[in-house]
């Protein structure tokens, strides 16, 4: 063997990044990566191929190269911990990876996303199309399609979503900005902020809060313990939560579709602001009023108690209604103790 | 008349109620009906056992309540089925003087009830000529309201009765985060078990003073103890700048160890990786995720020794 021979061979062996493959790929191919345990590094300024470089030479990578789509798949010993996998796509390529331990950090794409870790952040630039991420932590920009979020436990932030945004979290706070289809939520615990969204909202946590600035359609939020706070919705409303206070405002553009409200606040108070030329029908109860009698029901529409409610015999809930430019939308408002605020809105 | 009515006349007639002639269309009812007769034989028992000796028996505490709502019940029942044109008012004959006295009646109520509301809103406290029930009413503040209520003694005279309850006033309060009250409020909230909510914003604010010791140990025992994921993952968040202190990386150990949820054991196996300097720690580190079903917790736990080997 020749010097020069050796020499490659030796600088070969003493590099860090030793594995290195490179597959033809279409500017819209679809890369199925499924690594074993790794950190995987998108970049997506590649040009006509996927390359792939891991840290470690105990990797042994099998790659199955198609124009349309290029899988990858390896084998490593455990003991070598979560190599770093260093890979070069096209930007319109499709992203379908997973590893079963490490980060995953992509740059803006113009394909799909579906990203996967059994744990590790997920950070992303702008994707451009539907996007699947499972992960702890996870942060992305805009997302142009559908976006399917599923989280172990760590903070979710997302930019702005094209279509529905499902999400799914063991724990850990979600923001989300302009959601332009619906909102689908499910948390074990924490808050959940979505600054927008054009579709209907319906949230679940067992404690935080639920906030948005505007929701178009209607919102169906739920907590345990939290506050939920919408400044503008754009339907009906139902918010229930054991202790927080409720806020919202009732703005809709449609005033002869369904714009019933449903407000239930165990311990805390009730604000809701209502279009003044709504048709409602209103029942605000306060179960357990306090001691000097003073009602806690408060609004610009004239409540008044029913006809055969109990005069201070007993001591019992304070209840007031009233029936609005001839009634319709039912708006019940119930708080076992709290404030009850109505007010309507020009 | 049905057996029912006259049953209701039963009552009636044992405290005198009755006028003649209900009187004596009972008693002929009385003479053919066995049911109606023997209905009043237990009502008379009843009223004569009442009669013969009161101070030995003891009442159950409600009763009074009881017997209160019932008659409310019965005098609201009653209100309702009377017919506006069957109230006395409006029973005789319409004469200019009986429309007088009606009005004058009236203003006299309107004026009396006016002076009584006036003087119970400004009567704010107690006075030295109230009685202990006023008393006891005054020390409840005005805008709070009473749960677990309980009737815990009622006085043999039957005029006296001994609650016990809980007073809820709303609280609202604006401190800053280095004053004793804030803090005491908010590590109070922390320790609220039934709001998870208010934990978690106790934890998230409490964060910003994580560096003080007393802080710290209230986080640290949140991290550790708190049933709900999000209040251990906002401690963590407070603690994570302090990773290198040893009640700190102590604690994360500990979560480490026991923490059922995998974004908790992931976060903090990556808080604690950039201080994991020495080979006992990498070991001790290795031999906690040894075991841990998530991949990426062990995997790490294993890179640690590997790196920290490296380094050497």
């Amino acid at each position: 063997m020749n010097l020069r021979l050796r020499l490659t061979l030796l600088v070969a062996l003493m590099l860090p990044l030793n594995l290195f493959g490179k597959c033809p790929i279409t500017a819209d191919g679809r890369l199925v990566l499924r690594a074993p345990a790794g950190n995987l590094i998108v970049d997506t300024t590649g040009s006509d191929s996927v390359d792939i470089d891991v840290s470690n030479r105990q990797v042994v990578v099998h790659e199955t190269c198609r124009r349309e789509t290029v899988e990858i798949s390896a084998k490593a010993p455990a003991s070598i911990g979560i190599p770093d996998w260093k890979i070069r796509v096209p930007k319109g390529v499709t992203l379908d990876l997973s590893t079963q331990g490490g980060s995953i950090q992509i740059m803006e794409t113009d394909g799909e996303a579906l990203l996967r870790t059994s744990g590790g952040k997920v950070t992303a630039g702008n994707i451009k199309g539907n996007t699947l991420i499972v992960g702890t932590e996870i942060r992305t920009g805009n997302i142009g399609g559908n976006a399917e979020i599923r989280g172990y436990g760590g903070r979710i932030q997302l930019g702005d979503v094209g279509g529905n945004a499902e999400f799914k979290t063991q724990g850990g706070d979600i923001t989300a900005g302009l959601v332009k289809g619906h909102v689908k939520a499910e948390l074990g615990s924490g808050s959940i902020m979505i600054r927008e969204s054009n579709g209907d909202v319906v949230v679940t946590t067992e404690a935080g809060d639920i906030k948005s600035e505007y929701v178009h359609g209607s919102f169906d939020g739920r907590t345990d313990s939290g506050n939920i706070r919408i400044e503008r919705a754009g339907s009906w409303v139902k918010a229930v939560t054991n202790v927080g206070d409720i806020f919202f405002r009732l703005s809709p553009t449609n005033y002869s579709g369904d714009l019933h409200i449903t407000a239930e606040a165990t311990l805390g108070n009730i604000t809701m602001y209502v279009p003044k030329a709504m048709k409602a029908t209103i029942d605000a109860v306060i179960e357990k009023p306090p001691l000097n009698g003073k009602s806690r029901i408060l609004s610009d529409f004239s409540l008044k108690p029913p006809v055969n409610a109990l005069k201070g015999l007993l001591p019992g809930p304070d209840r007031q209604g009233a029936t609005v430019n001839g009634g319709g939308n039912n708006i019940k408002v119930r708080t076992s103790s709290g404030t009850i605020s109505i007010f309507s809105l020009e | 008349m049905s057996c029912q009515e006259y049953q209701r006349q039963i009552v009636l007639s044992l405290y005198e109620e009755l006028d003649d002639s209900e009187r004596a269309g009972l008693e002929t009812h009385l003479l053919g009906c066995t049911g109606c007769r023997q209905s009043y034989e237990e009502h008379n028992a009843f009223c004569n056992a009442l009669a013969e000796d009161k101070t030995a028996w003891e009442f159950p505490s409600d009763l009074l309540v009881e017997c209160r709502r019932g008659l409310a019940d019965q005098l609201d029942r009653i209100e309702t089925k009377r017919s506006w044109w069957r109230m006395p008012a409006f029973s005789v004959v319409f004469t200019p003087m009986r429309m007088l006295e009606s009005a004058t009646l009236i203003a006299l109520g309107l004026a009396f009830g006016v002076y009584i509301s006036n003087h119970q809103v400004s009567a704010v406290g107690p006075s030295a000529g109230d009685s202990p029930a006023a008393m006891a009413l005054s020390a409840v503040p005005q805008n709070s309201r009473v749960s677990n209520v309980r009737i815990v003694n009622t006085g043999s005279d039957t005029a006296t009765v001994e609650f016990t309850g809980d007073v809820v006033q709303p609280l609202r309060f604006t401190g800053k985060l280095e004053d004793d009250t804030t803090r005491r409020l908010l590590f109070s909230a922390l320790q609220d078990s039934m709001n998870p909510g208010s934990r978690m914003q106790a934890v998230e604010v409490l964060a910003r003073k994580s560096s003080e010791p007393s802080v710290k140990e209230v986080l640290i025992h949140a991290l550790l103890n708190d049933e709900n994921l999000n209040v251990r993952l906002k401690a963590f968040d407070g603690l994570k700048p302090f990773a290198d202190d040893d009640d700190v990386r102590a604690a994360f150990m500990q979560a480490l160890m026991s923490d059922p949820n995998d974004g908790v054991r992931v976060a903090v196996i990556d808080a604690l990786a950039p201080f994991t300097k020495s080979e006992a720690m990498a070991n001790s580190i290795e031999a906690v995720t040894r075991n841990d079903d998530n991949t990426y917790v062990r995997l790490k736990g294993q890179g640690l020794v590997h790196s920290v080997g490296d380094q050497r």
